[in-house]
């Protein structure tokens, strides 16, 4: 009875693990279906991007909130750190932006990981009436 | 006074608390709506401007936020000029408080333009600012009143309980302050500008808290279908007479001071006189419904007194919401004058007009959501712990 | 408050002046090998930071201003505000809740009958109001005396719009996507005239000045006596608008 009862405990866990094991194993079939992290393109010709592609991805929130201080607030210009050139660089050849189409840039990577995507409200994102610092010119 | 002992007990469970909470449901999802149509569309679908930057929801929220001082009264009388007679009163007076404060508060972020960065709000401090000091006192406002409500109930808390409501009488008066000075340290505006707003704040509290501390207590003796408790009437109608009158005579005094001096005389013109909408909110809602319609009722004692006094407290209240329409909007409307002197001949932002405003339906809808709240706190609140008091056996 | 604001600047600018110094020195030498002409040029407004060489902060030796002669401005004339429009992005006005940061004024002195017209925006105080009523610091005052909305902060609460006295703040109050790139602005925050931050951090005059076709308008640094705002300023005599107020404004009108 005992033994039995014992038996009867472990083939439930054992049935427990398994539906664990086929659940994980769904759920990384879905999200591999669904297509797993975006690809996004970038274009070298444009010259190159502040540090290589792993400290971007991992640092590029904390540039960019310690910039924006020092610009706004302490009026740094001719930074290292421009969101503007950060769209000048990124934007789409099609959409001409990085946040108009599902496929742009920031916005590809920040749906996958369901970040909100906050610069966008104020910052131009969409290339077009850019007259970039760096190129220094006036009227 | 005959001889009653006053238990506390919970609200109890009918047909009709959930009838309410449902009627309450609908208005805090039109809340809810209206919110979100804000935030997506902007402010641009309100009847709010760059001329009128606070409309409705401003005038609901500012309302609950004085009331909710007021509405720690009976409390306080309880607690600080230890009256024991007010004691099982004091735990509804203060749950009013927190259930008033927040949802004032509410309606305050949720017209936020970033009503998203709160936590900048919470962490960003510019300590020149009375709003800046208002976050300190509302949030410690409520965790004094959660200690307060602590100290009667627990065992534990009985020796602080005097303390505690010290503490809170204390802080409700710099609280009440704090809203008052959020007009009264503007320089630019000739209807506000003036340190009397404190005091003129906190009276008009005393007045507002009370009436909404009656119709709640017997709104909910009402629901709880008990027998109302009259042993304290005659003097809780009296206290409502003296701050009635002395918001009125803060009220005044605030005028006369604006009146007093030349450059803002044409205000005072203005909001008495020629402001059209705010001039009848004034007189209409404020003084005759507000002030004379009470003082009438709850000093001619042929009245039947109970009802006298509820009817009084309503028209408190709707007088109180009329006060503060008729002063910040009407405050607002009332043109900035950068160049004194001068006639206007034309202008490309209407300077020397008097702005227009129509409350629209976002904001009212957001106004009724907040006092939805408001109450659906209350109810909820009294259904939880023992609040309501009852004649005992 | 005030106060403290104008000992904090001061306690800044001590400290700093032996390195700037120092960094003038070491600018001097190398500006003529190395610098661009056109950083060159910047270092009047600009001091550069010394944690990165080439990047250039708003200096408090500096107060922008403006001089706003409406002796020589016409009524009929809206270049200026146009001017500011196109150089912000700002949609051209049609209702009370669009924003204006310019707006053409004109005024009838009720004793003598006379008219005048000017244009009128932030004044960029010294002891700017709604600098002291923004509850997160979000509307601040930068060391060159010009007063801005640090969007990043702003919560919304539209205090500083009922602050200010000239009616210079504005609350955005539906979507925005018309930004130009160097001034961001969106829906939900307050916003007012940034005297074109961006085109005088480049060594340029504001939009509406650069437009002015009668010269009614004059950028510059009131805090250099040489300068050509000082000086008009001194012969002028002009004066802020609302001084009663003591606020101490950096725009200043001569013929109101």
């Amino acid at each position: 009875m005992v033994a039995r009862s014992r038996w009867h405990h472990a083939a439930l866990l054992r049935r427990w693990r398994a539906w664990l094991v086929t659940l994980c194993a769904l759920t990384i079939a879905v999200v591999a279906l669904a297509g797993g992290p975006p690809q996004v393109t970038v274009y070298p010709e444009r010259g190159p991007c502040l540090a290589d592609a792993a400290t971007m991805r991992r640092d590029h929130p904390k540039m960019l909130h310690e910039q924006k201080h020092r610009t706004v607030v302490l009026g740094e210009r001719g930074a290292r750190v421009q969101l503007a050139q950060c769209v000048s660089c990124h934007a789409g050849a099609q959409s001409h932006s990085v946040v108009a189409s599902e496929r742009d840039f920031c916005r590809a990577c920040h749906d996958y990981v369901a970040v909100k995507l906050d610069c966008f409200h104020c910052h131009q994102g969409t290339l077009g009436t850019q007259s970039a610092w760096r190129s220094g010119e006036g009227r | 006074m005959a001889a009653m002992t006053i238990a506390l007990d919970h609200y109890r469970l009918s047909a009709r608390y959930w009838r309410l909470l449902a009627l309450l449901a609908l208005f805090l999802a039109g809340g809810a709506l209206s919110f979100f149509a804000m935030e997506h569309w902007g402010h641009a679908i309100t009847g709010m401007s760059n001329h009128i930057v606070w409309g409705t929801p401003h005038v609901a929220a500012i309302f609950l936020i004085v009331a909710a001082s007021g509405a720690l009264n009976v409390a306080s009388i309880a607690s600080v000029f230890e009256r024991v007679e007010y004691k099982p009163r004091a735990p509804l007076s203060v749950w009013l408080s927190i259930a008033l404060l927040v949802s004032g508060l509410a309606i305050l972020v949720l017209d936020l333009g970033q009503p998203g960065r709160l936590t900048v709000a919470m962490t960003h401090f510019n300590f020149t600012s009375i709003f800046a000091w208002n976050v300190f006192l509302y949030t410690g406002l409520l965790a004094l009143a959660v200690f307060y409500l602590w100290t009667i109930y627990s065992p534990f808390g009985k020796p602080y309980a005097k303390a505690a409501g010290v503490a809170v009488f204390l802080w409700r008066l710099i609280l009440t302050s704090g809203t008052g000075l959020i007009f009264g340290f503007l320089v630019g505006r000739d209807g506000y500008g003036s340190a009397m707003l404190a005091p003129t704040f906190i009276a008009l509290s005393l007045a507002w808290g009370l009436a909404l501390f009656l119709l709640t207590e017997a709104g909910l003796e009402a629901f709880a279908e008990l027998v109302p408790l009259t042993d304290l009437q005659d003097r809780l109608r009296k206290l409502l007479i003296v701050f009635v009158a002395a918001s009125l005579y803060f009220v005044v005094v605030h005028l006369m001071t604006l009146a007093y001096f030349e450059r803002n005389s044409a205000f005072v013109r203005f909001l008495l006189l020629k402001g059209g909408q705010f001039t009848a909110v004034f007189w209409l809602g404020y003084v005759a419904i507000g002030n004379l319609l009470p003082l009438f009722w709850l000093l001619n004692k042929r009245n039947q007194p109970r009802r006298s006094m509820l009817l009084s407290s309503l028209a408190v209240v709707l007088g109180g919401i009329a006060f503060l329409y008729a002063f910040i909007i009407g405050g607002q409307a009332y043109p900035l004058q950068p160049f004194p002197g001068y006639e206007v001949v034309a202008s490309g932002f209407d300077d020397g007009q008097v702005a227009a405003y129509i409350p629209s339906l976002p904001e009212i809808g957001l106004a009724l959501g907040g006092f939805a709240l408001a109450v659906t706190v209350i109810l909820v609140g009294a259904r939880v712990w023992p609040f309501v008091p009852r004649r005992d056996g | 408050m005030n106060r403290n604001d104008s000992c904090r600047d001061r306690e800044i600018s001590e400290t700093d002046r032996s390195r700037r110094a120092f960094l003038a020195s070491v600018a001097t030498a190398m500006g003529a090998v190395s610098l661009a002409p056109g950083i060159f040029l910047m270092s009047v407004g600009h001091e550069v930071a010394a944690a990165d060489e080439g990047v250039r902060r708003a200096s408090a030796s500096v107060r922008w201003g403006l001089l706003i002669d409406a002796t020589r401005c016409r009524a009929d004339c809206d270049a200026c505000v146009l001017a500011c429009h196109q150089e912000n992005g700002l949609p051209l006005p049609q209702s009370s809740a669009d924003v204006r940061w310019i707006r053409k004024v004109t005024l009838r002195d009720p004793k003598s009958g006379a008219e005048r017209s000017f244009p009128a925006m932030c004044m960029h105080c010294a002891h700017p109001p709604c600098v002291d009523v923004c509850p997160t610091g979000a509307s601040f005052k930068r060391a060159d005396g010009i007063v801005l909305v640090n969007r990043h902060t702003c919560i919304g609460c539209r205090y500083c719009v009922m602050a200010c006295p000239y009616k210079a703040r504005n609350f955005v109050h539906a979507p925005v996507t018309t930004q130009k790139p160097e001034v961001p602005r969106g829906m939900g925050c307050a916003e007012g005239c940034t005297l074109c931050v961006h085109r005088v951090d480049q060594g340029k005059e504001p939009a509406c000045v650069a437009a002015c076709p009668t010269g009614a308008l004059l950028f510059g640094d009131l805090n250099d006596p040489h300068s050509a705002i000082a000086q008009r300023v001194r012969e002028l005599n002009a004066r802020p608008l609302r001084s009663d107020l003591k606020l101490d404004p950096g725009v200043r009108f001569f013929g109101v």
